[in-house]
C-alpha cells in the first residue's frame, strides 16, 4: 500500500466550523485523510468542543473532493447501537464511495456514561461487547435484507439483536483498535481521543 | 495498517513545547482517566501534570529531518497510513508548515 498521510480533526478543542475549515485546508495541503474523535463531552472544560462527528462527516464530505474520512475511534457499544452506526456508516458510505472509514475502540466513561446513564462496565465486558457490536455492523452491511423484531433482552450482551439492513447502505472498511492487543509505541496514546 | 501520531512540529520550540499543554490528560494514566465521567475534573486532574509530562505523549520537533527521523520507527513497524495529530491552537500554521516541510521528506523516504 502506498504512503497516506492524514490531518486528526480534534474534536475535543475545536468548533465544528472550524474544524470543518481546517480539514478543507488539510486536503488543500496535500493529505490524504481526515479523522475526527468522536465525543460527547469534551476533555476539558475550558476552551473545549465535542461536535457530533458523524454530522459533521456529512459536512465534510460534500465540501471536500478526494481525502479519505473516518473516526478515530468512536465507540458502537453504549451511547449508540450498534445498528445504528451500521446505518450512519452506511449511509456516508453510499454518498462518498471508497472514502469511508470507521474506527472504533471501546470507549471511555466520560463519553458513554453520561450519554446513556448506563453503569460503566469492566474492561473484559467493553471489548466482549466491541467485537459483538462489529459482528453485528459486518452483518448489517453484508447479508441480504430481512426485516426482524427483536424480543425483549436478557442481558445487556443480548440487547445487540439484529435490525434491518439498510437498502440504501454501503459496507465501508472497519478498523478497530484495542487497548490490549496493539503495539503500543511511546508517543501514542492509548487509544485515540 | 494506519496510527495515529501525536506530533507538535514548530520551527519555534517553545511554542511547539507550550502547545501540548491543552491535551495533558492524555499523559493521565488509563486508571487515572478511565472512570472520570466530568470535563472539569479531567481538566484538573491534567493541569496537575507538570509541563514535561504533558508533552512526553508527543514527538517535539524544530527540525523537519529530525522529526522524519523519529518517525521512521512506525514505518519499519509496518504502518502505512500515519494520521498526524498537532496539539495546538493554530492549526492552519501547523497545515501549512507540515505540508511544506513534512509531509514532501515523508512521501521522499517512505513513499
Amino acid at each position: 500500500m502506498s504512503l497516506r498521510l492524514g490531518y486528526k480533526a480534534s474534536a475535543e478543542q475545536f468548533g465544528p466550523n472550524e474544524l470543518l475549515d481546517y480539514s478543507i485546508l488539510a486536503e488543500q495541503c496535500g493529505f490524504d485523510s481526515v479523522f475526527i474523535s468522536d465525543h460527547f463531552q469534551p476533555w476539558r472544560h475550558t476552551g473545549g468542543h465535542a461536535p457530533f462527528s458523524i454530522a459533521w462527516m456529512g459536512a465534510l464530505g460534500a465540501r471536500s473532493s478526494r481525502i479519505v474520512m473516518g473516526t478515530s475511534v468512536l465507540t458502537p457499544t453504549f451511547r449508540y447501537h450498534p445498528s445504528v452506526v451500521a446505518q450512519a456508516f452506511g449511509t456516508l458510505g453510499a454518498m462518498f464511495p471508497e472514502r469511508v472509514i470507521l474506527g472504533v475502540g471501546t470507549g471511555e466513561s466520560l463519553n458513554e456514561v453520561p450519554a446513556s446513564g448506563l453503569a460503566w462496565p469492566e474492561p473484559k465486558e467493553r471489548t466482549a461487547r466491541l467485537k459483538e457490536a462489529l459482528t453485528l455492523i459486518r452483518q448489517l452491511w453484508s447479508e441480504p435484507l430481512r426485516y426482524s423484531r427483536s424480543t425483549r433482552a436478557s442481558s445487556p450482551m443480548d440487547s445487540f439483536a439484529p435490525a434491518a439492513r439498510r437498502r440504501s447502505c454501503t459496507a465501508i472498511p472497519c478498523c478497530p483498535t484495542s487497548r490490549q492487543g496493539c503495539r503500543r509505541p511511546a508517543a501514542v496514546p492509548r487509544t485515540s481521543t | 495498517m494506519m496510527i495515529e501520531m501525536k506530533v507538535s512540529f514548530d520551527s519555534d520550540r517553545q511554542r511547539a513545547m507550550e502547545d501540548t499543554r491543552h491535551w495533558a490528560a492524555l499523559a493521565l494514566s488509563a486508571e487515572e482517566k478511565i472512570s472520570v465521567e466530568d470535563p472539569l475534573e479531567m481538566e484538573r486532574l491534567a493541569d496537575q501534570l507538570p509541563a514535561e509530562r504533558a508533552a512526553q505523549r508527543w514527538i517535539v520537533s524544530t527540525d523537519p529531518d529530525e522529526h522524519v527521523e523519529k518517525i521512521r520507527p512506525y514505518i519499519d513497524m509496518g504502518f502505512r497510513h500515519l494520521v498526524f495529530h498537532a496539539p495546538g491552537p493554530d492549526q492552519a500554521r501547523f497545515l501549512n508548515l507540515y505540508a511544506d516541510q513534512v509531509l514532501p521528506r515523508l512521501r521522499a523516504a517512505f513513499g
